[in-house]
């Protein structure tokens, strides 16, 4: 009995100090106060961590720490295909960091949380006012569930056509500018006998966000939503536009493609064997180490005729946001602000090749030399073209996205038609915006 | 007429002896499937690496040309000599507690009737059909409040708490093989409980101790989840959130990731190699409990 009340007396104390020792741990890992003398420590999480980025922000801190020698910041790389669950979870339990660098679609869930702080105010008394480029912000403006700015454009990736120039040429076919053109180059590049193929097709993971472009440059519609608050993905143009696309499948591009996800419908084209893909700017490195400069161009998605004119989904702004649970907002305001700075902001765009979100940036001489930049910049720019804003704000928008991908796979293996497809895909959105406007009582 | 000339035994091929017990049924029957696993086994860890080894842009099935040049960057840019550091040192934690727990807790299951006991087997085995993603926003709340959110004792308790009840269970069952006569034996000679249990039971629980520090080990350094949203720097991952970063949103550094594949492998190759004798005696101890 003596030897039992020892043994938990024993377990008791093992227990305490296991505690103690783990909380005397935990203590000493906390706490960044600061002041001049004795600096300020921000949390900067990077949602696509790794050889590419990791570098570039790390030279971006060093510079900016040399300019503010009271701020540190402390930079998190966090893996790209969790960032999301990673912010998700921060908020759920209350542990976010001062600033974070936020896709357009996770914009809206993390601002319904009040998880980000609103910077219009902000910006209105910035230096940076009036030097950010009117599409970016817009956009970004979009992509919020109460249409506040809540992240800092610092860059944008439209969706292009990318092709072949030498194979073009070689051939004797005009680029994709129309989508006449697009179907007519898909089939004289076809030789399926030699394994090669005129276009490459994202059919597996991420393949309906692909089709949104496709949807409104084909049928020229201007707008995502029509009078009645209802998505225009219903229109029977759509639908026509979706089963032209679909029906160049296994036809001017190889039975595999149903399955394609982004790397290997990158790899199709890289390797030679499609002529054509489509994808936004963030692959420019993958076709310029494939085939070296000026080989793989970009041409903006193709026009609905020959007019001129193009219809375009305004691309999901990506940049830094400040985080409402920060302890120095000041300093993360600070920074967020340099990330958005001409210099900075141009080092970034020009080191990952894509469009940056400073006006001023754009204007430099890099970006007139960089024709896939340059091309989507001057269409994104072109008042002739109409600029369809996708409903980045609504919570379940990339949910649904990610749903409607098997549906798609049964329209390319003919299992059910473009037009049930359009019809289920614009349920499903009706839905989600009906809900949307209940809870959060319209845009 | 002339009989046909037999050739020379010079050119005839010696013919290899058979071992007893090896017959040709046998190779077909143990041979090929062996050898066919292997091929699905070390197909990957060839290819790992070739690429770690091999210089970017070089198409060559082998390491050639060869170069360090992955494993620099791994090592020094990408800062996988400190993932490295803190994965062992969660994985050994790990090892360390959930051993001494499941032999703890294995003993008492396996020695004492108590009310309950039942029950309690149940809720050990049915902790095992949750996943991890389920209880992560309970136990980001509870590590910090405990303030031990970005601290790698989260990883240390979480994993030892996930491993605990199979280990608990398989220790358990080792222990059920151990005659008590054994312990009783000590104990008449002298020895308290807990002499008996460390003289005369612990050595015979080598292999099992093997089995269930591997199982303990195995699950701490591979596991992602936590480890990324527990932890909120750098300095304080682990290998598989080193590896995850080598494939960015637009682009795969194969190289990057062989290389860091090597750096988390070799380890672990090298100690399993070592301890993979008590490990099948362990496992199969374990196994036959009837």
């Amino acid at each position: 009995m003596k030897r039992n009340r020892v043994l938990k007396g024993l377990a008791l104390v093992a227990a305490t100090s296991l505690l103690g020792g783990l909380a005397a741990c935990s203590s000493s890992s906390g706490g960044d106060e600061g002041t001049a003398e004795n600096p300020v420590t921000i949390t900067f999480w990077d949602n696509n961590g790794g050889p590419d980025r990791t570098p570039l922000y790390q030279d971006i801190i060093s510079k900016f720490e040399a300019q503010n020698p009271a701020i540190k910041v402390d930079y998190v790389g966090i893996p790209a295909s969790d960032a999301a669950t990673k912010y998700q979870t921060a908020v759920a339990g209350g542990s976010t960091p001062d600033v974070g660098i936020v896709v357009g679609w996770m914009a809206s869930s993390l601002a319904a949380q009040s998880a980000l702080t609103p910077l219009d105010d902000m910006l209105s008394s910035s230096d940076l006012n009036g030097h950010i480029a009117e599409d970016a912000l817009t956009a970004a403006h979009g992509s919020s569930f109460d249409h506040k700015l809540y992240i800092l454009p610092m860059t944008a990736t439209p969706d292009t056509i990318w092709y072949r120039q030498d194979q073009f040429k070689a051939a004797g076919v005009s680029p994709p500018d129309t989508w006449a053109d697009f179907y007519t180059a898909a089939k004289t590049l076809t030789n399926s006998g030699a394994g090669q193929y005129g276009f490459a097709m994202r059919g597996g993971a991420g393949s309906v966000n692909q089709l949104v472009p496709v949807a409104y440059s084909c049928s020229a519609i201007s707008s995502f939503f029509d009078a009645d608050d209802k998505t225009t993905l219903s229109d029977p143009k759509v639908a026509s536009c979706l089963q032209q696309f679909a029906d160049i499948y296994n036809v001017d591009t190889s039975q595999a493609d149903v399955s394609y996800a982004y790397q290997d419908m990158i790899t199709a084209f890289d390797s030679g064997k499609a002529a054509m893909v489509q994808h936004n700017l963030g692959s420019a490195a993958n076709h310029v180490k494939a085939f070296g400069e000026g080989v793989a161009v970009a041409a903006p998605m193709p026009a609905a005729t020959s007019s001129g004119a193009r219809t375009l989904v305004a691309p999901t702004p990506e940049g830094p946001a400040v985080f409402s649970g920060s302890k120095h907002p000041d300093p993360a305001w600070k920074f967020t602000q340099f990330l958005l700075s001409h210099d900075i902001n141009s080092q970034w765009n020009q080191t990952t090749n894509q469009i940056p979100g400073n006006s001023d940036s754009r204007a430099d001489a890099w970006v007139a030399g960089n024709q896939p930049i340059s091309v989507s910049i001057d269409a994104l720019g072109d008042k002739a073209n109409t600029i369809v804003t996708s409903p980045l704000y609504l919570p379940d928008w990339n949910s649904i996205l990610t749903d409607m991908a098997q549906e798609w796979q049964a329209v390319l293996l003919k299992q059910t038609t473009a037009q049930q497809f359009a019809s289920d895909w614009a349920d499903k959105v009706n839905t989600a915006e009906a809900e949307y406007q209940t809870q959060f009582g319209g845009k | 007429m002339t009989a046909l000339a037999s050739p020379p035994a010079l050119n005839r091929r010696p013919t290899r002896e058979r071992a007893p017990g090896e017959t040709r049924s046998g190779i077909f029957n143990h041979g090929l499937p062996v050898g066919a696993f292997l091929l699905f086994t070390l197909v990957p860890f060839y290819w790992m690496i070739v690429f770690a080894f091999r210089q970017t842009g070089s198409t060559l099935p082998l390491p050639v040309p060869f170069t360090f040049d992955h494993l620099k960057t791994v090592w020094t840019d990408l800062g996988f000599s400190t993932y490295l550091w803190n994965s062992v040192a969660v994985a050994l934690c790990t090892l360390l507690f959930t051993v001494v727990l499941a032999l703890l807790t294995g003993y008492a299951l396996a020695r004492f009737e108590f009310r309950g006991k039942s029950p309690f087997m149940v809720v050990l085995l049915a902790t095992q059909f949750v996943p991890g993603a389920m209880l992560l926003i309970p136990l980001f709340l509870i590590f910090k409040q405990l303030g031990l959110i970005d601290n790698l004792f989260a990883l240390i308790i979480s994993d030892t708490v996930f491993q605990l009840p199979l280990c608990a269970i398989l220790m358990s069952n080792f222990l059920k093989n151990i005659p008590i006569e054994l312990e009783e034996a000590a104990m008449i000679d002298g020895c308290s409980r807990f002499r008996a249990f460390c003289a005369v039971v612990l050595p015979l629980l080598r292999p099992a101790i093997v089995a269930v520090g591997s199982f303990a080990f195995i699950g701490a350094w591979n596991n992602f989840l936590f480890a990324l949203m527990f932890i909120n720097h750098n300095d304080r991952f682990t290998l598989p959130i080193g590896l995850n970063s080598a494939i960015g949103e637009y682009s795969a550094d194969y190289g990057a990731l062989a290389a860091g594949g090597v750096v988390a492998a070799v380890p672990v190759v090298i100690v399993f190699a070592f301890m993979q004798r008590f490990l099948v005696q362990g496992v199969s101890a374990g196994a036959v409990k009837g």
